[in-house]
């Protein structure tokens, strides 16, 4: 279980994220949606380790992530997944020997055995006969989906995605939403899940968490959210253009862009 | 003045924070002993990128040292003692244009190959797969640097010390057994042990003030060549300040 308490994050004086608190609990999907800058990568960045937080807290199953010694965090590095919003991938390695990194780092498994799991992990996204390419001959949503099977490498309890179907086509999408479900299933694997498309959120989401510039709006499940009166969310779920409000705001900016 | 004291904080928080992503990483050497393939590839790397440009540079160095010191002697009738001129190389010459050699083509790769990696999320990679970026990067790049800056300082000595005693030869007419003949009545092993040490520092000065480059590296490809040439004007000035600080060191031992 994951419990972020008052969290306030930023980079130098730029206050990113002021005083989030937020549950994961164990073996749910927890997506999170939000217009783009409000702070989503940043949270994620918190509660995998990355970033340290200016106050507040993050706990992994109750141990504090900002305390926690080397082996500790080691141990915690081992039991999840990451796919960074920008893939991730070593550049310097093939696609394949990127797949096997944390298999060769964490396991002693044989090299044949390795492959077999390559080849396992990258069909599982919809990668086929790519082993042997560098990340730069990839596109920008084959190399996504190969940070997924990277991530997925070591069957992961806990797995954190920064917009996996985002830029994909969507029979892909829909594909990988699947595998997010049938993982799901299959392991019982908790996920953090950041997301900007509506129909695959209701879909694989069991709460989502909606956040606004530095906040969160709203948790809920699934219905709570789509029945939710809060004005901010309905706009983000309708995809609606943000309201005229005197020009003295960023959106009337967007807005009028739009129609210049 | 105000401005002095802030850039004198900032060479200070620079050297605290280098000094403690060295020890950093000498803490991580058993891991780079398992990791023996990605030690070797460095090694080959810096031999590799530099061997050429320290072997020419070397025999130039060779030429001109003996050139002017020639030009030098012949006016006081001294010819004979030119092979002293192989005394700088050993001290001074060899290692001190060699390190400037490695931290323009090793020292700048290592900055531009680690911040790519930053900018990239691949350091953040890294992190998050249990792997310590300090371990997997920088100490085989700083084993490597250690051990390979000496040896590519004997091959610009030898190819300085060859070219010197031609040019000896043709220019003040002494003969290369002569010259080395003076050479090595003046050379002890102490001299030799003295110029390998030195090396070996600057060796570790340019990896690790590359590799800290990298790791600061913020702002996209842009950032990426800033921190590539900031990793070779520190390293030319540390090397510098090294340079005089280990030989009064090594003077007083
Ligand atoms: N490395 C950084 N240094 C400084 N500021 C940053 C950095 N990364 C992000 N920011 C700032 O933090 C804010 C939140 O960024 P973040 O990447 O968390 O947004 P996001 O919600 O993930 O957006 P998107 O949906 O576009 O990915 C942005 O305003 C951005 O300017
Ligand atoms: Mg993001």
């Amino acid at each position: 279980m994951i419990k972020v308490s008052d969290l306030v994050a930023g980079y130098g004086d730029n206050i990113v994220l002021d005083g989030v608190n937020l549950d994961v609990e164990s073996h749910e999907i927890l997506v999170i949606m939000g217009q783009s800058g409000c702070g989503k990568s940043t949270l994620l960045r918190h509660i995998i380790g990355l970033n340290r937080p200016i106050s507040g807290t993050v706990e992994i199953d109750g141990t504090d992530i900002t305390r926690m010694d080397e082996a500790g965090y080691r141990a915690f590095c081992r039991s999840m997944g990451v796919l960074f919003q920008t893939g991730g991938l070593f550049n310097s390695m093939t696609v394949g020997d990127n797949v096997a990194f944390p298999l060769r780092e964490h396991t002693r498994l044989a090299e044949p055995v390795i492959e077999i799991v390559v080849r396992l992990k990258l069909d599982q996204v919809g990668l086929r006969g790519v082993e042997k390419q560098m990340p730069s001959e990839l596109s920008g949503g084959m190399r996504k989906r190969a940070g997924l099977a990277r991530a997925l490498a070591l069957d992961p309890q806990t797995l954190f995605l920064d917009e996996p179907t985002t830029g994909l086509d969507p029979i892909i999408a829909a594909g990988i939403d699947e595998l997010i479900l049938r993982l799901h299933r299959q392991y019982g694997a908790t996920m953090v899940v950041v997301a900007h498309d509506r129909a695959s959120c209701m879909r694989i989401a069991d709460r989502i968490a909606i956040f606004r510039d530095s906040a969160l709006v709203e948790v809920g499940t699934p219905d709570e959210i789509q029945s939710s009166d809060n004005e901010y969310v309905k706009q983000l779920l309708e995809r609606r253009p943000p309201e005229e409000d005197g020009g003295t705001s960023t959106s009337s900016y967007v807005s009028g862009e739009a129609t210049a | 003045m105000s401005e002095l004291l802030d850039s004198a904080a900032r060479v200070c928080s620079v050297t605290y924070d280098v000094a403690e992503l060295t020890v950093r990483s000498i803490r991580h050497l058993d891991e780079t002993i398992r990791r023996h393939t990605l030690l070797f590839k460095q090694f080959y790397e810096v031999g590799n990128r530099s061997l050429w440009v320290v072997t020419v540079f070397g025999a130039f160095i060779g030429l001109i040292l003996v050139l002017y010191g020639g030009d030098q002697l012949r006016r006081f009738g001294q010819e004979r003692y030119i092979g002293l001129t192989g005394l700088a190389i050993i001290w001074e010459f060899g290692p001190v244009f060699t390190a400037f050699i490695l931290a323009g083509r090793v020292g700048s790769a290592y900055a531009a190959e680690i911040g790519t990696m930053k900018v990239y999320d691949e350091i953040d990679a890294l992190r998050v797969m249990g792997v310590s970026p300090e371990a997997y990067l920088v100490t085989p790049r700083l084993v490597a640097c250690v051990v390979m800056t000496p040896a590519l300082v004997v091959i610009a000595d030898l190819c300085a010390l060859v070219a010197g005693s031609f040019m000896a030869w043709v220019f003040v007419r002494v003969a290369p057994n002569q010259f080395f003949q003076v050479l090595f009545q003046h050379l002890t092993t102490q001299h030799m042990t003295r110029s390998l040490v030195k090396s070996a520092f600057f060796g570790g000065i340019i990896a690790v003030t590359g590799c800290y480059h990298g790791f600061t590296t913020t702002g996209g490809a842009e950032g990426v060549g800033r921190s590539t040439t900031q990793s070779v004007v520190h390293s030319l000035l540390a090397i510098g300040v090294a340079d005089y600080f280990i030989g009064r060191l090594l003077l007083a031992l």
